[in-house]
């Protein structure tokens, strides 16, 4: 079964951070840019607005690393959940992720996934450059 | 009441290195709605007006608007309030980017930095953690360098919002800018080498608290709807494409574009550097500021004849006039290099770009020669000369000290007062008023000086055909003021007019506060605004004699371009401005003016 994910193009991010925004209105009902599951890195000295996200890889190295059995996928959208009960934040994840992506909740209490806002994800929806796309997945990890 | 509509200022008082936090009266966003309506406010308050701007008795007064943080498109300005060391005025300020934002993250509405430190350093305040760094080590850094090693020493996971003051700021030029993310800077007036005369280098900012706003759902859908909007207008998508940029067609047509120290206002090779002429030229990416959809900002790279790749944010639209066509210059390379030489040291290149023009003419006209200019040809249209005062000027060399003291003061010493083109010690920016009447009072009126962000009439000038004219332009310039002076202390950027009227721009605020404004409130506050700024100089000692432009614009007409023939009725213009705004002829707001304002307790 062929599943989509999110796809990031630097070159057409205009870093406006709509998305951070977005993101964490829409999963904590706040704004907390640092809590957002896409966030924006600007280099100054390039020029160049970068994302780090999820991109769900095939091959899922941040499953593989847990031994606590806190990673799975979600069956709809085969987005990458996180257990809260089983999580005990060890960023074992955050390791194996070649994007260094996972990170902790504001209470470092448990890791925070993005989950595609269920297949229809906001930051897509918002990003007025479409920079971020939600598109058919193809990549093992470190292969985009 | 609810504890996420409490507002907070943090205050850092810098001659005994503390800090605490002070409640923001909710009422004082009715009178004076946010940013530069409250920067006003506290600086009149706080700051005396007979001060030296140098000393520690100054203040900096950055404010944020009540929407900082949020989706509402634009809205990501922030004000710095100071009595001006160039002017020796009332100032202020606004600087794009994601630093007022991440003040707000941080959990302030607003800082206010008092006092002088004893050595150089920088604040670090994540959330609601103050602490003041040494800055040794930074001390003599140009901008790009000293904000990497300040990233460096904070040394978070996230990346910090810093400003910094590069070493034209540690010198204390007195248009000295305060520089953001490189390339974004609080431009005009001098607040740098306020921050430098204070030696604080810069302050990175973090912030991780949660910000709340009433009716999530609604603000998302206002949000869209004004980003739809925006890009669809017509400003919104000439913006997009060429950033500021997009003015150079228009304004050097009209024929009052800045052209050789305004001898002229029409620059024959001008189509060289319109905005379209840029984007194939030079331009890779377009770079935004902090939840705006336009990116007028845009990523440029060149390859010099040295061989060296250049890669920048910029020029735009006041640097490209005043270091290239001002200065008799058309050729890209030379502009941009000028614009980072700027960026690096930490100047706005608006007032450098006078007075390196007002050499330019002094020497063309045998006022000067190459004795009193450290040996250097100075014409019209030598790129060297050009590249090599601004690096003098950042580093208060020879001639560049001099000009560092800025245009007014320059000009007295050098007997070049008749080029020296500025109101109140402040450079015009690149329109010229005779090809825009009204352009003339903002330039003449304005509490900072010559600054055309102060009411920007051209546009409407043009478009209704009428910028030739006198009649009715006090009250064009004045409706102009209001507005300008809403979206300033709404701290929403002004670009976002394109596609948000008044009436969004109220909405916008009224969601986000919970209050209930309307235009006629909104325009009473600006109204209260401006006399408020007008009452603190006015207690310096200013007046009608001081809102005053240069004599060629009164007496020269211009003899090319689609401005010929024309020049300015500066004293009708006033005489009507006053009379409309309820004030004397003298430039004095009445007895009755201000108690209809409520200031009373200002005057």
């Amino acid at each position: 079964m062929s599943h989509k994910s999110l796809h990031f193009e630097s070159s057409k991010c205009i870093g406006c951070r709509l998305c951070e925004i977005i993101c964490s209105l829409s999963h904590y009902q706040v704004i907390n840019p640092e809590m957002a599951l896409i966030r924006i890195r600007r280099d100054h000295v390039k020029q160049i607005d970068n994302a780090i996200y999820c991109h769900q890889c095939i091959d899922a190295p941040c499953i593989e690393s847990c031994e606590y059995e806190a990673l799975s996928r979600e069956l709809e959208t085969n987005a990458i959940i996180v257990d809260e009960k089983n999580c005990i934040a060890c960023m074992d994840c955050y390791y194996a992720c070649p994007y260094s992506t996972p990170k902790l909740n504001l209470s470092n209490e448990h890791i925070v996934f993005c989950d595609l806002c269920g297949g229809e994800p906001a930051c897509v929806a918002i990003c007025p450059e479409h920079a971020i796309q939600y598109l058919e997945n193809k990549s093992n990890s470190g292969e985009n | 009441m609810d504890e996420s509509s409490i507002r907070k200022i943090l205050r850092v008082d810098l001659s005994r290195e503390d800090s605490n936090v002070e409640t923001l009266q909710s009422e004082l966003l009715e009178k004076y709605i946010g940013g530069r309506g409250l920067g006003a406010f506290y600086l009149m308050k706080e700051v005396p007006p007979d001060i030296d701007p140098l000393s520690a008795k100054n203040k900096l007064i950055f404010m944020n608007g009540p929407l900082a943080g949020s989706l509402i498109p634009g809205n990501n300005k922030i004000c710095v309030t100071f009595k001006s060391p160039l002017t020796q005025s009332y100032s202020y300020s606004l600087c794009g980017g994601h630093w007022g934002p991440e003040l707000k993250y941080a959990g302030f509405d607003g800082l206010i930095i008092e006092g002088k430190s004893k050595k150089p350093i920088f604040l670090s305040i994540i959330n609601e953690k103050v602490e003041f760094k040494s800055a040794d080590k930074l001390w003599g850094k140009h901008i790009p360098e000293s904000e990497n090693l300040i990233q460096k020493d904070v040394n978070l996971d996230k990346p910090a919002q810093i400003v910094v003051i590069g070493p034209a700021g540690e010198k204390l030029v007195r248009y000295a800018t305060i520089s953001h993310a490189f390339y974004r800077d609080f431009g005009r007036g001098g607040s740098g080498a306020v921050m430098g005369s204070k030696n604080l280098k810069g302050i990175a900012l973090q912030g991780s608290s949660d910000l709340k706003i009433p009716n999530p759902k609604t603000i998302i859908s206002l949000s869209k709807e004004l980003i739809k909007n925006l890009r669809e207008s017509r400003g919104g998508r000439k913006r997009r494409q060429y950033g500021t940029m997009e003015l150079v067609e228009r304004i050097n047509n009209a024929g009052f574009w800045v052209n050789r120290n305004f001898t002229e206002g029409y620059f024959a090779e001008g189509n060289k550097l319109e905005g379209s002429r840029m984007r194939e030229r030079i331009v890779f990416g377009d770079s935004s500021c902090f939840s705006c959809p336009i990116a007028c900002g845009k990523r440029v790279n060149i390859s010099s004849r040295d061989g060296r790749l250049i890669v920048l944010e910029g020029p735009e639209f006041e640097t490209v006039g005043m270091l290239g066509p001002n200065c008799g210059i058309s050729d890209w390379e030379t502009i941009v290099k000028a614009s980072k030489i700027c960026d690096n040291y930490g100047f706005d290149t608006i007032n450098a770009g006078a007075c390196i023009s007002m050499l330019m003419e002094a020497f063309e006209s045998n006022r000067l020669n190459s004795d009193n200019i450290d040996g250097i040809e100075a014409n019209f249209g030598n790129k060297e000369a050009l590249l090599i005062l601004l690096k003098k000027i950042g580093e208060r060399n020879g001639i560049g000290d001099l000009l560092a003291e800025g245009i007014g003061f320059a000009s007295k010493k050098l007997g070049s007062e008749s080029y020296a083109i500025h109101s109140k010690g402040q450079s015009f920016p690149v329109y010229d008023p005779r090809g825009a009447k009204a352009m003339a009072l903002t330039y003449a009126t304005s509490p900072k000086g010559a600054h055309h962000m102060y009411a920007t009439t051209f546009g409407v000038e043009l478009s209704l055909g009428n910028r030739f004219e006198v009649e009715g332009k006090a009250l064009l310039e004045r409706d102009q003021q209001f507005s300008m002076c809403i979206v300033d202390s709404i701290a929403m950027c002004s670009t976002m007019r394109a596609g948000i009227p008044l009436n969004d721009q109220i909405k916008a605020y009224n969601a986000i506060t919970g209050m209930k404004m309307n235009p006629e409130k909104m325009l009473k506050a600006a109204e209260r605004i401006i006399n408020l700024e007008r009452l603190y100089n006015i207690k310096i000692g200013f007046n009608r004699k001081d809102d005053t432009i240069p004599k060629r614009f009164l007496k020269i007409p211009l003899s090319v371009g689609e401005s010929r023939g024309h020049t300015v009725d500066l004293n009708s213009l006033l005489d009507d401005y006053y009379n409309i705004m309820g004030w004397n002829l003298d430039g004095i707001p009445t007895k009755e003016k201000i108690e209809e304002l409520e200031l009373s307790d200002f005057s």
